[in-house]
C-alpha cells in the first residue's frame, strides 16, 4: 500500500527504522529477507524482530503529541498467507498492551507452520482503544503505525522461479524454454506462485549458456520475453486493471508488473498511459515487444 | 467397635458448591486410561510426600478380594448409608455387598509424610488431610513436586465403582504419632427430600464440635478399623498413607464373567491383571527404578495380584527399557554437550540424551505381550524420547519410527532444568492428567519460549532420528545448478521492490543525453492537525532530475479504498481537497496543473489537504517534461 | 498431523483441460492415479487413495439428488445449484482430511493445485456438469477447473472457512445456505474483509438483515445490491484506517451495521425543500425545516418535496410525567411505497420530543390491522433500537427511524399481511420525563 495520511496524528513511520524480521534456524538467527533454508511445515517457524534503534513507547509516544493515547495503545502481529489474498486467509498471532511489551526485548513469536501455505505477510500494527488526544477523537481500533513484511516459504525472493527440465520427456514440446505465466485473477497474488520459466534441459548447451552469464544479449532476450509474456497477460485481462497509481501487495506479480510498466512509461519520456500500451500490444505487438526489450537492454547491470 | 462408625452427608451450603462430577470432571478428556491415571497421580502423590530425608519411599498396589470376615467389617462399618434411591454411592454399596465378587485395591506408600495438618478445612492452615479429604484443588507447594494440582485425586474416585476410597494414615502430629482412619465417596449429586446434596460422604466419628460432621478415627481405635478391614499393617515409624479402593473398575474386570470354575476370578484374569498393571508401572514409572550413583533407586515398587507378586522388575533388565535407564542417567549428569536451550532470552530449557541400538542386538522381553498382546503399552521396538521433569515421572513420550534406512532404533530422555522458573513453566504447562507440555497462558512470555525451545528440539530429534521422507522433485530437475542465472534475473527484474514495501521506485533513468529524467519523489504523509475547526493533513514530494527547467506536475488526492484501490470521495460522499501547496516554501495558487521548476538538489513541494472523513488519503501524482517557460 | 492432498501443478491441469476441450468423451474419471500427480515434500503421510474416492462417491451421491448427470430444471436452475453448493460445503466441512474442526485452517487445504486435482482428476464430471451454463462452443472454461477463487470447489470451500461460525453454534454453516451467490462474491472479493472468519460472519449477518429491512419495505434484489455493495466498499475503506481485526465482536457488528444502515437511508429521498425554512440555519435540512413546520402547525404536518405533498399527522396527550404521542403517517400522491414523511417527519418529531426533555420508552404499532395483537407483541423490536430511546441517541435518530420504520413494517408482515405495507401506519409513543 502507498504511504497513505490518517485523519489524526500517528507515529511517523518515516522516521522509525523499519523493522527487520529474523528467523530462529537451530542455534542462529536468519535474516527473513534472504529467504528461509528450508521450511518445515511440521515444525514451528520462530520469528522475531528486535526493533533495532526503536525509542522505548513512552518516549516515542510523547514525542509525538501522542501521550495520552499511551495507555489506549497496543501492538498486534497479524499475519496473512496463501497463494492469493483470496484463496487464503489470515490470523492474529500476538495482540498485547504496549505497557506490557518492552521495546529492548523486540518481538518473538512461534507461528504455527501447517497455518501457513506458499507466501507470508507479517502486518505489524499498534492501534488504539477509543480516546482523545490533542482534540482528536480517537475510535476503537484506530491504527498508529503499520508496517508489512512478505516472505515466501519456499524458494527466495532474490531468485527468479527457473527451472530446467527435460522437456522430451514430460511432453512440452522442443522449444528453448517455455514461460509459464498461470492464472493472475488477483494482482496481489504471490509472484513466485504465478511464474515459472521452464528451461529445456534437452538442449545443453542453452542452458549452460544462459547459466553462464556472459552472453548479456541473449540474456536480455530471454529477460524480455519473460517481460512480454507476463504484461501481455496482464494488460489483455482488463478485469485486473492494473495501474500505475497503485501499490501492490509485497512479492505479489502486481507489484513487479507495475515497476515493469513504470520503467518502460519513465523509458517513453511521455505519459504512457496504460490503455496505450494495451493498444499498442493488441495492434503494434512489435512495438511493444521492442520497449520490453530496451527496458531489459537499459537496466543498470546489478 | 464399628458402631461408632457415623455417615455425614454434605448438603449443597447457601453459597453452593462444586459437586462431586464436578470434583470428578476436573480431570479433563487425558488420553490415559483410568487405570494409567490411577497409577500415576498415586504414585506422583506418594513421591510428593516422601519428604523425609534417608528414608527410601515404597509405594505397593494390592489386589485382593475381601474374607468373609473381612466383608463383614466392610458392612458394619458402612451399616449407614446415604438415603435416596437416586444417590449413586448408595446403589454402588449395595452392589459391593450384594454381587458376591467384590474387589478390593490397596495402594499404600511407607516412609512417606502421611496425611497431617488438622482434620478439618476450616483452620487457618489447611495440611495434607483437609487438603486431600476436604478441599478441592490447591496450588501446588511442594518444590519441585510431582502435581500442581489437587484436583488429581479425582481419578481415585473415578475408578472405584461405588466412588468410595477409604483412608488410613499415619502421621507426625505435633511431634508424635497418629494414626488416622476416615471413608469419603464423590458420587452424583442427588437430591432427597427437597434437599441437594453435592454426593460428597463421608464416613468417620461424630465430631464433638460441630454437628452433621464426622472425624477421622484416631489412634488403636483407627489401627483396630483398619485391620479388620484389611489394611496392611502399619508399624509404628511407619508413617504413611493407604488408599482402599472399593471395587476398583478395572477393563480386564469388567470383562470377566461373575463366577467361574476355581473361583473369581480365575488364574488367566490374575495374571492379565497383574502383567498389565505391572506394564503401567514400568512404562510410566521406570525413573524410580533406576539406580543412582550409589546403586539406589529413588522408589521401591511393589505389586500384588491376589496374592501373586507382579512387582515391576528393574528396567535396565527389560531389554526394550535399558536405553531409557542410560539416557535418565547420563541427563541427570547435565553435560553442557546435552544441554537444550532457547535463544531469545538464552536460556537453559534442560538436558537432552539419546541413545541407540541397532535392530536385533538385543531381544525384547515378551512377557506382557505374550498375554495382552496388541494392546500392550510397552512396545517391543523403541522410538521414543521420554519428558520429564525433575520429579522423574514421565510426562509423555516423543515417539517417532525407528530408522528403517539406517537400521537402528532410539530411546532418549529429555529432562528439564531444575532451576525455579524453568520448572515451573514445565509443570505449569501440564494439564491436570500431567500428560503434556503445553504452554498456555499461565506462564510468562519467557517461559513460553523456553519450553517451546525444548518442545521444537525434541521434535527435531525425533524427525532426524525418524529418518524423514525424502522430498521427492516436483518435476525432474536435473543440472540444478542454473542458480546463477535465477539470482541474476531475479535481481534485475524483481529488484528491491520485495520485501521492502514504501521503498523509492529504481534509480531514475538517463535520457540519450546523460541527463537524469524528472520524476516526482513518493508523497510523503507530513502529519495530521487542526486547523480552524478543519482536519487538514499534508504531504510532501520533490521534484528530482534535470532533464529539463519545468515540469507540469499534476497533484490528485484520493481515499485508500482497501490495500490497492482508491476511491475519488470518502464513504460519506465528501472529496479530499487540496487546500495548500508550497513549492520551495513558498504558496503558489491551487490550480489543476501545477508548473515546477526543477533544481539540482530537488525542488520541494508541500501539500495541504483537507481529511473529508475518517479515512486515509493519499496523493496520485504525475509530471511532463516543460520545454519552456509556460506564459499562462 | 495432517494429511499431504495431491496436487497436479498448473501446467499439467491446463494439458488436462486441453485433452477435455478437444475431446468431451475423456471428460470422464479414470481413477485417482494420475502421472503427474504430486505431493508437498514434507514430513506427514499422503492421504490415502480410499479417502478420495469415499468422497467422490458423497459428492457424487449429492449432485444425483439434484439431476446429475441432467441438469437441473431451468426454472429451478439457480436454486438448485446454489442448495447443492451448500450440501456440497457441508460435505467438505465433514471430510476429514480438510481438517475444518481443526482449531485453525490448515492452510495446506487451500493449496490450488489440489483443487485442480479434485477437479479434474476425481469429480471431472460434476465440474463439468455444474458449469454447462457457462460452457461455450463445449469449451470449459479454465478457472472453474484450475485452482483459485473460482475453482468449482475451492470457492465452495472458501466459503466453508469464511462463514463458519464455530462448533458450538447451532447453525454453525448456516450462512452458507442464507446467502446467495452475489452475496459470496461480494465478500469473498474482498479479502481484507474476508480473510478473517470472524468479520465476514458479521458481514454476513448483517447482509441478511438488511435485505430482511428492505425486503419488508418492499424495494428489490437490484437496490439492496447496491447497498450491499457499498456498504462493503465503505468498509474496506474504514478498514485501512481502523484495524478491524483488533476490535471486539460488538463494536465490529455496530460498525458494520451502521455502513449499511447509511446506504439503506441513503436510498430514501433525500433533500427536502420548504419555502419554510429559516435563512440562517446553518444546518439545512431536516431540522430546521421541521422546526418551522412545528411552529405554524402543532397538530397537522405538511411536506412538501418534489413538488409531492405529504400528510402527517400526530397527537400527543400528557398525564403528568407521561405522554403518549400518536403519529400517523398518509400516502402522497403517488408511489406509497417511499412513506417519505417517515424518513423525514418522524425523526424530527422524534427530536423534537427529546430536546424537550421526554424520554421514549417504546414505540407501538397501532395500525387497525394489529389493534387486536396483546401489547407486547406490537412494540417495535429491532437489532440496534435500544429502548429507552434518550437525547443521547439524537445522532443517531435518523437510522433508529429507518429501523423503527423497518420493524413495524415487520409486525405487520408477521400478520400474514401481503403487499407492500400499509400506506396508513400508526404509531404510538410512549413517552416519560427525564
Amino acid at each position: 500500500m502507498r504511504p497513505v495520511a490518517y485523519p489524526y496524528p500517528v507515529l511517523p513511520a518515516s522516521e522509525l527504522p523499519e523493522p527487520e524480521w529474523f528467523v530462529e534456524e537451530g542455534d542462529d538467527l536468519r535474516r527473513l529477507s534472504d529467504g528461509l533454508r528450508a521450511w518445515d511445515a511440521e515444525l514451528p517457524l520462530a520469528l522475531q524482530t528486535p526493533l533495532e534503534g526503536w525509542p522505548c513507547f513512552s518516549e516515542l509516544f510523547e514525542s509525538n503529541g501522542l501521550a495520552e493515547a499511551l495507555p489506549h495503545a497496543s501492538l498486534s502481529l497479524i499475519a496473512e498467507t496463501g497463494h492469493s489474498p483470496i484463496t487464503g486467509h489470515r490470523f492474529t498471532v500476538l495482540h498485547d498492551s504496549l505497557e506490557n511489551l518492552d521495546v529492548q526485548e523486540g518481538i518473538t513469536v512461534d507461528l504455527d507452520s501447517s497455518r501457513l501455505v506458499e507466501k507470508v505477510t507479517l502486518h505489524l500494527l499498534i492501534t488504539v482503544s477509543a480516546c482523545s488526544v490533542s482534540g482528536f477523537q480517537l475510535r476503537e481500533g484506530s491504527v498508529l503505525y503499520r508496517h508489512a513484511f512478505s516472505f515466501p516459504l519456499e524458494g527466495s525472493l532474490a531468485t527468479f522461479p527457473v527451472r530446467p527440465v527435460s522437456f522430451s520427456e514430460q511432453r512440452l514440446g522442443s522449444a528453448l524454454w517455455l514461460v509459464d505465466v498461470g492464472q493472475i485473477t488477483d494482482l496481489n497474488q504471490s509472484l513466485l506462485g504465478s511464474i515459472l520459466v521452464y528451461l529445456n534441459s534437452d538442449h545443453k548447451d542453452v542452458v549452460d549458456r544462459l547459466n553462464a552469464g556472459e552472453d548479456r544479449h541473449f540474456e536480455c532476450l530471454f529477460q524480455s520475453d519473460i517481460v512480454s509474456t507476463v504484461l501481455q497477460v496482464i494488460l489483455m485481462n482488463e478485469e485486473l486493471e492494473i495501474d500505475f497509481g497503485q501499490t501492490y501487495a509485497d512479492c505479489s506479480i502486481g507489484a513487479v508488473a507495475a515497476a515493469w510498466l513504470a520503467a518502460i512509461r519513465a523509458d517513453s519520456g511521455t505519459s504512457l498511459s496504460i490503455d496505450m500500451l494495451r493498444e499498442e500490444m493488441q495492434h503494434r505487438p512489435g512495438v511493444f515487444r521492442s520497449r520490453c526489450q530496451a527496458f531489459t537492454l537499459g537496466k543498470e547491470q546489478p | 467397635m464399628t458402631d461408632v462408625i457415623c455417615l455425614q452427608s454434605e448438603p449443597n451450603p447457601p453459597s453452593g458448591t462444586i459437586t462431586a462430577e464436578g470434583l470428578l470432571n476436573t480431570m479433563g478428556r487425558p488420553r490415559l486410561s483410568s487405570t494409567e491415571m490411577l497409577l500415576r497421580e498415586s504414585l506422583q502423590n506418594s513421591w510428593d510426600a516422601a519428604r523425609i530425608p534417608g528414608v527410601q519411599p515404597h509405594y505397593m498396589v494390592r489386589l485382593f478380594s475381601p474374607s468373609p470376615d473381612q466383608l463383614e467389617a466392610y458392612a458394619s462399618f458402612f451399616r449407614d448409608r446415604p438415603e435416596g434411591e437416586r444417590c449413586p454411592v448408595r446403589n454402588g454399596l449395595e452392589h459391593f455387598f450384594s454381587s458376591g465378587t467384590p474387589v478390593l485395591m490397596e495402594i499404600s506408600d511407607f516412609g512417606t509424610v502421611g496425611l497431617g495438618g488438622p482434620t478439618r478445612a476450616d483452620g487457618a492452615d489447611a495440611g495434607d488431610f483437609a487438603n486431600f479429604l476436604r478441599n478441592i484443588g490447591r496450588p501446588r507447594d511442594t518444590d519441585l513436586g510431582g502435581g500442581t494440582y489437587g484436583f488429581g485425586k479425582s481419578s481415585l474416585y473415578l475408578m472405584s465403582d461405588p466412588q468410595v476410597l477409604i483412608v488410613d494414615t499415619l502421621t507426625d502430629v505435633g511431634g508424635s504419632e497418629q494414626r488416622r482412619l476416615i471413608a469419603h465417596a464423590a458420587g452424583a449429586s442427588y437430591s432427597h427430600r427437597g434437599r441437594q446434596f453435592t454426593g460428597r460422604h463421608w464416613w468417620g466419628v461424630p465430631s464433638d464440635e460441630l454437628d452433621d460432621f464426622v472425624e477421622p478415627a484416631l489412634d488403636s481405635t483407627a489401627a483396630e478399623l483398619a485391620h479388620r478391614l484389611g489394611f496392611s499393617s502399619r508399624e509404628p515409624g511407619m508413617s504413611g498413607t493407604s488408599l482402599m479402593l472399593l471395587n476398583p473398575r478395572l477393563d480386564d474386570l469388567a470383562d470377566a464373567p461373575g463366577s467361574e470354575p476355581g473361583g473369581f476370578p480365575s488364574i488367566a484374569l490374575r495374571r492379565r491383571i497383574g502383567l498389565r498393571l505391572q506394564e503401567m508401572l514400568l512404562w510410566w514409572c521406570w525413573p524410580k527404578l533406576v539406580r543412582d550413583e550409589h546403586g539406589m533407586t529413588p522408589m521401591r515398587i511393589s505389586l500384588d495380584c491376589f496374592g501373586e507378586d507382579f512387582s515391576p522388575p528393574d528396567p535396565e533388565s527389560v531389554p526394550q527399557l535399558c536405553g531409557f535407564a542410560e539416557s535418565l542417567r547420563r541427563s541427570r549428569e547435565k553435560r553442557e554437550e546435552d544441554a537444550v536451550r532457547s535463544l531469545r532470552p538464552a536460556r537453559l530449557a534442560g538436558h537432552l540424551f539419546i541413545t541407540r541400538r541397532r535392530f536385533g542386538a538385543l531381544f525384547p522381553d515378551p512377557r506382557w505381550r505374550r498375554v495382552l498382546g496388541d494392546s500392550t503399552l510397552i512396545p517391543e521396538r523403541l522410538a521414543h524420547i521420554a519428558l520429564l521433569r525433575p520429579a522423574e515421572l514421565v510426562v509423555r513420550y516423543e515417539v517417532g519410527t525407528a530408522n528403517e534406512a539406517e537400521e537402528f532404533e532410539w530411546t532418549g530422555v529429555f529432562r528439564c532444568s531444575e532451576e525455579q522458573e524453568i520448572e515451573e513453566a514445565f509443570a505449569l504447562s501440564e494439564p491436570p492428567a500431567h500428560d503434556d507440555w503445553e504452554p498456555s497462558q499461565r506462564l510468562t512470555r519467557t517461559q513460553k519460549v523456553i519450553v517451546n525451545a525444548a518442545l521444537k528440539r525434541v521434535k527435531l530429534e525425533r524427525l532426524r532420528l525418524s529418518g524423514r521422507n525424502r522430498p521427492e522433485p516436483v518435476l525432474s530437475t536435473e543440472g540444478e545448478s542454473v542458480a546463477p542465472l535465477s539470482r541474476r534475473i531475479g535481481a534485475s527484474l524483481i529488484g528491491s521492490g520485495c520485501g521492502a514495501p514504501g521503498g523509492e521506485p529504481r534509480e531514475p533513468r538517463l535520457t540519450n543525453t546523460g541527463r537524469r529524467r524528472l520524476r516526482l519523489s513518493r508523497p510523503s504523509p507530513g502529519g495530521t492537525r487542526l486547523e480552524d475547526g478543519r482536519v487538514i493533513t499534508s504531504f510532501d514530494l520533490k521534484l528530482q532530475g534535470d532533464s529539463a527547467p519545468l515540469a507540469r506536475v499534476s497533484i490528485r488526492p484520493t481515499v485508500q479504498a482497501d490495500v490497492s484501490r482508491t476511491e475519488m470521495a470518502a464513504p460519506n460522499g465528501l472529496k479530499p481537497v487540496i487546500v495548500a501547496v508550497m513549492i520551495e516554501g513558498s504558496s503558489v495558487p491551487l490550480t489543476d496543473q501545477l508548473v515546477v521548476p526543477s533544481s539540482a538538489s530537488g525542488t520541494p513541494i508541500r501539500v495541504d489537504v483537507s481529511m473529508p472523513d475518517y479515512v486515509a488519503i493519499g496523493l496520485e501524482t504525475s509530471c511532463e517534461e516543460l520545454a519552456q517557460e509556460v506564459t499562462s | 498431523m495432517s494429511w499431504l492432498l495431491p496436487q497436479l501443478p498448473r501446467i499439467f491441469a491446463e494439458k488436462v483441460i486441453d485433452e477435455f476441450n478437444g475431446d468431451p468423451a475423456s471428460r470422464f474419471f479414470t481413477g485417482v492415479e494420475h502421472p503427474q500427480r504430486i505431493y508437498q515434500a514434507s514430513g506427514g503421510d499422503r492421504l490415502p487413495d480410499s479417502q478420495l474416492l469415499e468422497l467422490r462417491d458423497e459428492i457424487i451421491a449429492i449432485a444425483r439428488e439434484f439431476g446429475f448427470p441432467d441438469q437441473p430444471p431451468s426454472r429451478t436452475r439457480n436454486e438448485d445449484y446454489a442448495l447443492f453448493e451448500y450440501r456440497v460445503a457441508l460435505c467438505l466441512a465433514d471430510w476429514e482430511p480438510l481438517g475444518t474442526d481443526h482449531h485453525s485452517v490448515i492452510a495446506e487445504t487451500t493449496r490450488r493445485d489440489w483443487w485442480s486435482f479434485l477437479s479434474l482428476i476425481v469429480l471431472p464430471e460434476v465440474a463439468c456438469w455444474r458449469w454447462v451454463s457457462e460452457t461455450q462452443n463445449n469449451l470449459l472454461k479454465h478457472k472453474r477447473f484450475l485452482g483459485g477463487g473460482r475453482n468449482t470447489f475451492q470457492r465452495i470451500h472458501r466459503r466453508v472457512l469464511c462463514f463458519d461460525r464455530g462448533t458450538s453454534h447451532a447453525a454453525r454453516f448456516g450462512l452458507i445456505h442464507d446467502l446467495k451467490e452475489d452475496d459470496f462474491s461480494a465478500i469473498i472479493e474482498r479479502p481484507s474483509l474476508s480473510s478473517s472468519p470472524r468479520i465476514a460472519v458479521i458481514l454476513g449477518e448483517e447482509l441478511l438483515r438488511m435485505r430482511d429491512r428492505l425486503t419488508a419495505a418492499g424495494w428489490g434484489l437490484g437496490q439492496q445490491e447496491d447497498v450491499y455493495r457499498q456498504a462493503i466498499k465503505d468498509l474496506c475503506t474504514y478498514g485501512i484506517v481502523i484495524a478491524f481485526d483488533v476490535i471486539d465482536d460488538d463494536q465490529l457488528r455496530t460498525l458494520v451495521r451502521d455502513a449499511f444502515i447509511r446506504r439503506e437511508i441513503a436510498l430514501e429521498p433525500e433533500q427536502l425543500t420548504n419555502t419554510a425554512l429559516d435563512e440562517d440555519d446553518s444546518s439545512p435540512g431536516v431540522l430546521g425545516a421541521v422546526r418551522s413546520l412545528f411552529t405554524s402547525s402543532p397538530a397537522r404536518m405538511r411536506v412538501t418535496r418534489d413538488g409531492m405533498d405529504y400528510d402527517a399527522s400526530w397527537s400527543m396527550s400528557i398525564d403528568g410525567d407521561s405522554a403518549r404521542v400518536f403519529y400517523e403517517a398518509c400516502g402522497g400522491s403517488r408511489d406509497v411505497r417511499r412513506n417519505p414523511d417517515y424518513s423525514i417527519a418522524l425523526p424530527a418529531l422524534m427530536l423534537n420530543l427529546l430536546e424537550q426533555g421526554w424520554i421514549i420508552q417504546q414505540v407501538l404499532l397501532e395500525t387497525e390491522r394489529v389493534r387486536d395483537l396483546p401489547e407486547v407483541d406490537r412494540i417495535i423490536r429491532s437489532d440496534g433500537i435500544v429502548y429507552p430511546i434518550t437525547r443521547s441517541d439524537a445522532l443517531k435518530i435518523d437510522a433508529i427511524a429507518h429501523l423503527i420504520r423497518h420493524g413495524a413494517a415487520s409486525i405487520g408482515r408477521a400478520e400474514g399481511a401481503r403487499g407492500k405495507g400499509n400506506a396508513q401506519r400508526r404509531l404510538r409513543l410512549d413517552l416519560r420525563r427525564t
